[in-house]
């Protein structure tokens, strides 16, 4: 059987929802069955990744570390939109975790060549 | 008669900011909570607009929620949770946009 290219799309920023937590779940549980695997985040998204979370005082979960096991679950494809990150004066170094840089008209292609998308 | 605005949504998903700034009277305050606290940060189509209030010193930020998202560098004044309960307290009433 052929395997489904799932992009999963980060679109909400991190504490506000469990949006995040909940992609984050999602992506680290369906790693373990499936390779093909590719990680989006626009817009405020790009928040989820955002260096230096501190949700102790607004009593929340600090999920972010959870993103570094992305790597040691061999999630590499981790796509950023430049735009995003241009319009909320965010650079990638400010990023927690190493992830590739596309502009829109990457990112269309990318999210075209997935077979299933979800959207959080 | 004062009003505190408290604003819990990005201005990049809702118009909820938009919206309380065409409604603010200039004895208001705006306090950005939650997921707002990146209005202060981000450049969205209202920041010159909030950057005049923060210059006023209408323009506050609740500290743990930019803590949480690791917000900085952003216009306004940050506020306590303690902070927020003296904002309540000096306005009339309160609008959760």
């Amino acid at each position: 059987m052929i395997e489904k290219k799932i992009g999963i799309i980060n679109r909400t920023l991190p504490h506000g929802s469990a949006l995040g937590r909940e992609s984050l779940d999602l992506t680290l549980a369906m790693s373990a069955f499936n390779e093909s695997l590719s990680l989006f985040f626009i817009g405020d998204g790009i928040y989820q990744l955002l260096d230096g979370h501190n949700p102790s005082e607004s009593l929340q979960k600090h999920f972010q570390p959870l993103f570094k096991m992305l790597e040691l679950y061999d999630v590499e494809n981790i796509y950023v939109c430049e735009q995003s990150l241009l319009q909320r004066a965010i650079g990638q170094s400010d990023l927690l975790i190493d992830v590739t840089l596309v502009d829109q008209q990457q990112l269309k292609i990318k999210l075209a060549s997935q077979d299933q998308l979800l959207s959080f | 008669m004062s009003i505190l605005h408290t604003i819990n949504t990005s201005p990049f998903q809702t118009h909820a900011l938009q919206q309380c700034l065409i409604l603010l009277n200039e004895q208001d305050d705006i306090l950005l909570i939650e997921d707002a606290v990146i209005a202060a940060q981000a450049k969205h189509p209202m920041f010159e607009q909030l950057n005049k209030l923060a210059e006023q010193g209408r323009l506050k930020v609740l500290a743990p929620d930019l803590e949480a998202r690791s917000i900085k560098n952003i216009i306004g004044q940050t506020c306590s949770y303690s902070g927020f309960v003296a904002l309540v307290a000096k306005h009339q009433s309160q609008m959760a946009w």
